[in-house]
This record gives structure tokens, sequence and C-alpha cells, in this order.
């Protein structure tokens, strides 16, 4: 994973999104913070075991405003996640809802936690 | 400081403290550290003829538990992050726990005039100058 990779394309800059691991019992849930973005705007994508999200905040000053001060200025979020091979691509989910974005990676079936039974 | 550099010299200088700001922000993302972490939440502040505008980061927030109060020359904003229950984190990089950020507005906001909206995880809220702030065109007298 390429922590200092920049973007520059036009003078956009992408910033980390904030990211937490959560893990269930049949799914991985990755989720990041990416104010500013929603659903149209934001891209998942897995190839060759690495997931990357990409997603664009539209970096605009409304009408009649300039820009005072920031913190945040960023044209979007971007990072890239190596993925173990314990995961069914297939069944990959991602939705974005008030700037977070959740994506669920199921668990492939050989992961699965499974009941052995002990015969006598 | 840097505000100050960053009205009195205009774009050229802007430009070196967004890139310092960016390589300060990826190192912090990285390194995970606690003692470098921004204020939460990151604020951007426009400025129009009539009103102020800031914006705050703040996604995933229930907005039902959002206090936004506005007092003199300050506003404050407060509220919540609940982190999921019964889940095993691997990572932990968002902010959870209560989070209040008060930010000092450059005029007395007189409490009237405010207005606010979330939307796709950022809070806008609007601020009217008082009467006594907005620009006033001075008339020429020609002798």
């Amino acid at each position: 994973m390429s922590v200092l990779e920049k973007t520059e394309k036009k003078e956009e800059i992408y910033f980390l999104p904030e990211v937490d691991i959560l893990e269930r019992e049949d799914a991985f849930l990755l989720v990041a913070n990416i104010p500013g973005a929603d659903d149209k705007s934001t891209e998942v994508t897995v190839e060759k075991n690495v997931l990357t999200i990409k997603a664009d905040t539209a970096r605009e000053e409304a009408d009649g405003y300039s820009l005072y001060y920031s913190e945040n200025n960023a044209d979007g979020y971007r990072r890239e996640f190596r993925l173990s091979e314990s995961f069914n691509a297939d069944g990959i989910l991602a939705s974005v809802k008030n700037g977070v974005l959740t994506v669920t990676l199921p668990k492939a079936e050989k992961a699965l936690p499974r009941k052995i039974e002990v015969k006598s | 400081m840097k505000m100050l550099f960053k009205t009195l010299y205009g774009n050229g200088i802007f430009d070196a403290f967004r890139e310092m700001d960016w390589l300060e922000n990826q190192i912090n993302r990285a390194v995970g550290s606690r003692f470098a972490r921004p204020s939460y939440p990151e604020l951007n502040v426009y400025e129009g003829e009539n009103s102020v505008q800031v914006k705050a980061l703040l996604p995933g927030i229930d907005h039902e538990k959002l206090e936004i109060t506005a007092e003199g020359d300050r506003l404050t904003i407060s509220g919540e992050l609940r982190a999921e229950e019964n889940a095993r984190y691997h990572r932990r990089e968002r902010r959870y726990g209560n989070f209040s950020r008060v930010v000092k507005l450059p005029f007395n906001s007189n409490g009237k005039g405010a207005e606010a909206i979330y939307s796709k995880g950022v809070l806008t809220i609007t601020v009217n100058k008082p009467a006594e702030e907005k620009p006033k065109q001075i008339p020429i007298n020609l002798n």
C-alpha cells in the first residue's frame, strides 16, 4: 500500500480517508470517512486482491463566498487495501451515507468458522 | 500565523501551505499518532459579503444529537459519534465519543440570522453578519 501516494492532475490533491476495520461473524466491514462525497462520486474497485477506494468531493465555494481558512480542502479521498485470500470478491458490497463509506466483505466459505463434528 | 500569511500574500503562499497541510495530514493519518491528531471536526471557513459560512466535516453523525450555539463572537459545535457495539475492531482511525469545538467569528453574531444544513456528512452553518459589519459604500465628495 502506498502511504504517501499523491495524485496531482490539474493541482488536485487527495487525502487518505480515516478507516475503521471491523470483523463480524460472516464478514469484514471497512468503514471510511469521506465527508463531502456521495454514492455518485464514489468508486470502489477490487483488482488482484487490491481494494481501491476513490471518492471525489466538490471543492466548491458557494456563490459569493471566498475561502478564508481551511483545514481540509481536499478534492477527494483515495486509499488502497490489500485483501487476503479469505474474501469472496463477488459478494463485496459498498454504500455511502452521510459521508461515510461502508464496504462489506463477506468471508469466503473456507474462512468461515466451521464446527467440526467430533465422532467417537 | 499561517492564517496571517494566507490573507496577506494570496495565492502564491496559499498553495505552499496547502502542500504542507496535505503532507501533515498524510503523515498523521499514516502514523496514526495520538498526539498529532487534527482538531475535530475539521473546519473550512468561507467569507461572503453578508455572511460567514462554516463547513464542519462530520461524517456519520446523528444530526439530532448535534448542538450548535452562537453566542457573541463564538460558534460552538458539539455532538457525539457512537462506536459500533458488538464488533471486533481490527483498525480504528475514525474518531469516536463526544466532541466540542469553538469557532471564533470575526464579529458578534448576536445569535440571530444563522442556519445549519447537514448533507453528505458536511455541516454547513451560515451566520449572517450584523448590519454594522457589512461593507459600506463611502461616498466620494468632489470639491
